[in-house]
């Protein structure tokens, strides 16, 4: 009798899929399991652009594509070349390498709860992730290709496009591509650390060291809440954090044409920062320990650092208990999350 | 004053072969189509210092000619030591450095007729067909001839010169290129990628310098570079007028660097080379009979 129903059911759907055209096996999402779309229940909602609603059909299009070298030049390089999924979308390089060994000037910055962030690239000039998604394709020191001829070259392809019609009711297009790039990154949420289930009611996920370094990242001793703070750890503004004086880099002030921005860069999330060195903007500091050094002496000297900043003094123990911190935000879980990871 | 109307498309075969009425005898529904066109044209020539309206008011298929309308056909000279010029040729201006250029695009947008007595008639930039252009702009390309003419629709007359927006008003400059046409997309290459706005003017090609060729990367953006250059001669848009001006571009003007400016291309992501728009206001550009 279940054989019947389900035999039944199965007439009754494609009767439907005739009269609205639906989509052929080809055209199904790679992952077929929604649960990527989820959200941690103890996060604010997550936004999305009206003409971006994010589906699974977007996610898994935008995922093939995230790890498709197709949009480069020399179809060597794709977004996961410098956003390694092992640590936390970022790039252990300090510069990446781009088209025929290019290199910039910045650090790839992690990929980690983006669809919260309200402005993107270090100097926050992009507003939406839709539009940071052409960056790298367009770069010639990234990718270097015009969107034209990443469209033509998925065009020929019909699974990818069929995939595109489902997802958005075209092909690939200008319009198209980048929002089903921006919806993957979009699902690229991480909030399963020791620390959140510490938060969740877990007493014994941190360790006694990662406690006390808790209370000097949020107190008075290591101040770090001035910017790194809420549940996605950045106050989405532009600090100076007291980089290197010779740093020529003008950040935030390339976009404002301020003075008073310059050396100014958006401070990250600190989930799975642990994972994801080099750090800073230019990728100068190779570890935890230099950068807990470098805020302990309040900066590098450049002559905008923020005023917040200042020397610590912290003993060498306070110092190792707030790397024991910066560890437990680590989310081992999303750092291997199969439904992130490349297409089989 | 006598006005000439045309009925662009069907009955009007030719953007000159228009008929006359006079200012009273307007069509009644050419009224307030004229007066949103105007009141829009004048808001955006006033040059972008207000606050951005949001993208949606870059539309690309702006107001409808009215009835009424006439247009001229302008021809875009690039020059360079007082010849038309191309990429790849080396210029020997009489006063500076020799150049050439790989690279030369701007915008032009927000036209608005000057007459002899200082008032001003906003007009429209039109295609071929005498359809408005998609958002009201167009983009000059040296390495493009097709681009290389811009038609003026407005109400017919004799003007005594033409104000033209070099770059884009704040509506356009705001605009999402992932979801708007040529040549507001991205792949324009006049779409700063990191900033979200377009660059007005690119100019790119190298200097001599002691024999020694070094190159130049020039981007004119943000909204304070927003520059509405006026340029003064004879304009006739009525039926049956002479040939009309050509709009010429001197690259030799353009180029003209104040004491101190970087022309190395290091800050041309990082600056808005103000002076470049300068210079097209303050003379590189000019109508020649």
């Amino acid at each position: 009798m279940r054989q019947r129903v389900a035999a039944a059911l199965w007439v009754v759907a494609n009767l439907s899929c005739g009269a609205i055209g639906c989509s052929s096996s080809a055209e199904k999402p790679a992952n077929d399991d929604a649960s990527v779309l989820d959200v941690p229940a103890d996060f604010p909602a997550r936004p999305a652009p009206d003409d971006n609603a994010v589906t699974l059909e977007r996610v898994e299009l935008g995922r093939t594509l995230f790890y498709d070298t197709r949009l480069s030049r020399t179809g060597q390089i794709s977004c996961s070349s410098c956003h390694v999924q092992a640590h936390a979308f970022s790039d252990p390089n300090r510069t990446s390498l781009g088209v025929d060994g290019l290199t910039g000037t910045r650090n790839a910055p992690a990929l980690v709860n983006e669809a919260w962030n309200t402005s993107y690239f270090w100097d926050g000039g992009v507003p939406s992730l839709e539009l940071q998604a052409v960056g790298p394709i367009k770069n010639p020191l990234e990718m270097d290709m015009t969107l034209a001829d990443v469209n033509a070259l998925l065009a020929v392809d019909a699974d990818i496009t069929a995939r595109f019609q489902a997802a958005y009711g075209e092909g690939p297009s200008e319009r198209t591509l980048p929002r089903a790039l921006a919806s993957f990154v979009r699902v690229l949420v991480t909030g399963n650390s020791a620390y959140d289930r510490f938060l969740r009611g877990d007493s014994v996920a941190l360790s006694d060291s990662a406690q006390r370094g808790r209370d000097i990242f949020e107190g008075e001793r290591g101040q770090c809440t001035h910017c790194h703070v809420g549940f996605n750890f950045t106050n989405n503004a532009f600090r100076n954090n007291g980089t290197r004086p010779d740093d020529s880099d003008p950040g935030r002030q390339r976009i404002t044409l301020k003075d008073s921005d310059f050396g100014k860069f958006r401070v990250p999330s600190l989930r799975n920062v642990a994972v994801s060195a080099p750090y800073m903007h230019d990728g100068s500091l190779a570890t935890l320990a230099d950068v807990v050094e470098h805020y302990d002496q309040g900066g590098s000297g450049s002559p905008n650092t923020d005023p917040t900043l200042h020397a610590l003094g912290l003993s060498d123990e306070e110092k190792s208990d707030l790397i024991a911190f910066l560890e437990s935000l680590t989310d081992d879980e999303f750092l291997n999350d199969a439904r992130l990871a490349a297409p089989k | 004053m006598i006005r000439y109307w045309c009925f662009f498309g069907a009955a009007c075969s030719s953007l000159f072969a228009c008929g006359s009425v006079s200012d009273q005898q307007s069509p009644g529904a050419s009224g307030a189509a004229g007066a949103s066109s105007a009141a829009s044209a004048a808001g955006a020539a006033s040059g972008g210092t207000g606050n951005a309206p949001s993208a949606d008011q870059c539309p690309g298929s702006p107001t409808p000619l009215a009835s009424g309308t006439s247009g001229v056909m302008l021809p875009v000279q690039i020059v360079g030591a007082g010849a038309p010029i191309t990429t790849g040729q080396v210029v020997t201006p009489s006063v500076g450095t020799p150049y050439k250029l790989s690279l030369l695009k701007f915008y032009f947008s927000s036209p608005v007729l000057l007459e002899s007595d200082g008032s001003r008639v906003p007009a429209q930039l039109v295609l071929a067909n005498a359809t408005p252009r998609p958002y009201g702009i167009a983009l000059v390309d040296l390495d493009d001839s097709a681009s290389q003419s811009i038609t003026i629709a407005g109400p017919a007359g004799d003007y005594a010169g033409l104000e033209l927006g070099v770059g884009l008003p704040p509506s356009c400059n705001d605009a999402d290129p992932t979801t708007h046409a040529f040549p507001l997309n991205t792949d324009s290459d006049m779409y700063w990628t990191w900033g979200s706005q377009y660059m007005f003017i690119r100019v790119e090609g190298s200097l001599e310098g002691n024999g020694v060729w070094s190159s130049f990367a020039l981007h004119v953006g943000y909204q304070q570079a927003y520059r509405a250059a006026q340029v003064m001669g004879a304009l006739h848009l009525l039926p049956g007028a002479s040939a009309p001006p050509t709009l010429r571009l001197d690259v030799d003007r353009l180029l003209n660097a104040p004491l101190g400016a970087d022309t190395s291309g290091a800050d041309s992501h990082e600056a808005p080379d103000e002076w470049v728009a300068d210079n097209v206001a303050n003379g590189a550009l000019t109508l020649v009979p």
